[in-house]
């Protein structure tokens, strides 16, 4: 069995859903803080998060990028999508979407004073496409409380992972974001958190 | 056999790949330009790229997100690397690091002036290091041209894609941009450039018109 460490800043942020993964899992591992940006140039990209996976011979395996790492770590723990190649194809742009609004949080509290009210604009205009799109697939797959089929896959802990990343990180910092993932706006991506999120492979990461 | 529609605004710039994926070994599709940001609303999730295909039977599949797009057509013409699962994952590390160096060239064209000068120091730390692991990486697969083994794979395509573009219109976007990453400072990379860029199956590609674009 190998064991992971992951690398990234002690916050509910880009990390949560390789966080979740690796609870999901089973597998043993281990959070560390690098000092920052101390640590930067220790890096294989000079970003973080990093996973290092050990394996039973002792070798070790090191990777970047957040994405790579859930893509690995999913295909691994057998949570990727494979019903067909669409379907597959259509994992992949839910869990960007998925991202790409995570990603207006980092954008509007690190960007200028001055940007706020556009980045806001697009993040309205945005949300609204998220929801909308989600809440209908979710909607053709049977109104389940999943993305796919009728058991947990990546996009399922991916949602549920980001979206405690925008509830926790993300509402104190832009106003009106909660109110969008509301379960009156968004019943079934609110189904999805209920439903996956009581999952007891998801407790040691709730618990984190 | 399917047929394809690509939607793109017409600049060599993000969709890139996909046009080089989706014209790879004899492919076709048609272009189609939506006009912004008037067609806005008529994407999946309002933004373009949008994959159209339309089936043998006449089934349509839609697919926005130009990394989706990339890793649907990579499978389909069996360019995604698989000889294990951490070969896997490097290649998506590898591809991802190439579209955030690429990003610097929007980022910076579309920034205030006072955000510029610390776009541009972020720039030139991250090309130091795209340009370390990436040398190391090729170095490390036999210097032969190819990022895994001794074939093109979806990471060669991608690489070859991104630098034409950025070769030819990153510093107008960012001054100074295409310096960091010359021939000199990357000759392994530029070797990707060589044996890939002369594959006949990407023929198609590069003598496709290119759009000199207003934007990066």
């Amino acid at each position: 069995m190998s064991t992971y460490v992951l690398r990234y800043f002690p916050i509910k942020a880009r990390a949560e859903t390789c966080r979740a993964l690796l609870s999901y899992s089973g597998a043993s591992y281990t959070n560390e803080a690098p000092a920052w940006p101390q640590e930067k140039s220790n890096q294989p990209f000079g970003k973080l998060p990093v996973l290092i996976e050990t394996d039973e011979s002792g070798a070790t395996f090191k990777l970047s990028d957040s994405l790579a790492i859930e893509h690995y770590l999913a295909t691994k723990y057998g949570l990727m999508v494979d019903s067909s190649p669409q379907d597959r194809a259509c994992q992949d742009e839910l869990r960007h979407q998925i991202k790409d609004i995570y990603e207006f949080i980092p954008q509007y509290r690190f960007g200028n004073e001055d940007t706020r009210a556009s980045v806001k604009e697009k993040l309205d205009v945005q949300m609204k496409y998220f929801i909308e799109y989600h809440e209908n697939h979710l909607k053709n797959n049977g109104s389940n409380g999943h993305y796919f089929g009728d058991k947990t896959t990546y996009v399922d802990i991916a949602l549920v992972a980001s979206m405690r990343a925008v509830r926790e990180f993300g509402a104190s910092i832009i106003p009106g974001l909660a109110d969008w993932l509301s379960p009156d706006n968004a019943p079934l991506i609110n189904k999805v958190i209920e439903v996956v999120g009581a999952d007891p492979k998801l407790v040691k990461y709730f618990n984190e | 056999m399917s047929t394809y529609t690509l939607r793109h605004f017409p600049i060599q710039a993000r969709p890139e790949t996909c046009r080089a994926l989706l014209s790879y070994d004899g492919g076709d599709y048609t272009s189609e330009h939506p006009v912004w940001p008037m067609e806005k609303s008529k994407q999946p999730f309002g933004k373009v790229p949008v994959l159209i295909e339309t089936d043998a039977s006449g089934n349509v599949f839609q697919l926005s997100d130009s990394m989706a797009i990339e890793h649907y057509l990579a499978t389909k013409k069996g360019l995604m690397v698989d000889s294990s699962p951490q070969d896997r994952a490097r290649q998506d590390e590898l591809r991802s690091q190439i579209l955030d160096i690429f990003l610097f060239a929007p980022q910076y064209r579309f920034a205030t002036e006072e955000a510029r000068k610390t776009i541009k120091e972020q720039y030139v730390t991250q090309a130091k290091f795209f340009i370390d692991f990436h040398e190391s990486h090729l170095k490390n697969n036999g210097s032969n041209g190819y990022y895994f083994g001794s074939k093109i794979t979806y990471v060669d395509i991608a690489l070859v894609a991104t630098m034409r573009a950025l070769r030819r219109f990153g510093d107008e976007s960012m001054p100074g941009m295409t310096g960091y990453l010359s021939p000199e400072r990357t000759p392994l990379i530029n070797k990707v450039l060589d044996v890939v860029g002369n594959d006949p199956k990407l023929a198609k590609f590069f003598s496709e018109p290119r759009v000199k674009p207003a934007v990066l």
